[in-house]
């Protein structure tokens, strides 16, 4: 089994043991990623804005053909862009930036 | 009797408060960030106060001039946050050069510097700050 083989299995694993579940679609296809809003503080003004940083997290090959401030994500009902290029990690998995869709 | 600090926050953030209010939230002196369920908030502080003597006298009066900041904070999601912190702006200053007395507080409230800063999270936030010298006057012995 190559690397690469082996990488994808386990990613795949990863995702579907540890991940956010199947309500999740990108671009309207159903995908198996992992969805997470941590808390972020947006810098302006002295004192900031609490706000989060949705972040959808999936496999390369579901991460091609994605455009920014086009293609909408849909997580559990809550509409999302991708709000900036899909950063590939390197191991296998994209992780892409979002923001709430108007 | 408070300071002349106090003073000028105090009259500004009744201002601002004044029916109808330029925002739901009008905070003084903050120092968390604004609360996800916030839209938009505006915050008052006084900052460097600094005075000037006409005269060596110790019973003549001394001129203050108090730097007065004004934060206008808004986020919106979808479009950008220019539109939605210009209205705030607007409002805001607006309501404080209807009366540059504050109520009778100062001698004048003259307007000084605009900065604006946005930044992108879930949403998209901007913070417009407005800097404004308050002018009044004390005597030598007190800084009410």
């Amino acid at each position: 089994m190559s690397f690469a083989t082996l990488q994808q299995r386990v990613n795949t694993t990863a995702l579907k043991r540890l991940g956010s579940g199947t309500n999740i679609t990108l671009g309207g296809v159903p995908v198996l990623g992992d969805f997470l809003a941590p808390y972020a503080q947006a810098d302006v003004g002295q004192f900031g804005m609490a706000t989060t940083e949705p972040v959808l997290v999936v496999p390369d090959a579901a991460a091609v053909g994605v455009l920014v401030d086009a293609t909408l994500v849909v997580v559990d009902g809550t509409t999302y862009t991708v709000a900036a290029p899909p950063e590939p990690d390197g191991f296998g998995l994209t992780r892409l930036v979002l923001e709430l869709a108007a | 009797m408070s300071t002349l600090l106090a003073q000028v926050v105090t009259a500004a953030v009744a201002a601002l408060q004044a029916t109808p209010a330029v925002c739901l939230q009008v905070d003084r002196i903050r120092r968390r960030a604004v609360a996800t369920t916030t839209d938009q908030a505006v915050v008052v502080r006084a900052g460097r106060a600094a005075s000037s003597s006409e005269s060596a006298f110790s019973d003549h009066p001394l001129l203050w001039v108090t730097e007065l900041t004004v934060e206008c904070y808004a986020r919106t999601i979808g479009p950008e946050p220019d539109a939605v912190v210009d209205a705030l702006i607007e409002s805001v200053y607006a309501r404080l050069m209807s009366d540059t007395t504050l109520g009778g507080v100062l001698i004048s409230l003259e307007p000084r510097q605009v900065d604006i800063d946005y930044e992108s999270h879930a949403d998209k936030t901007a913070c417009a700050t407005l800097v404004f010298h308050a002018s009044h006057r004390a005597s030598h012995g007190s800084f009410s």
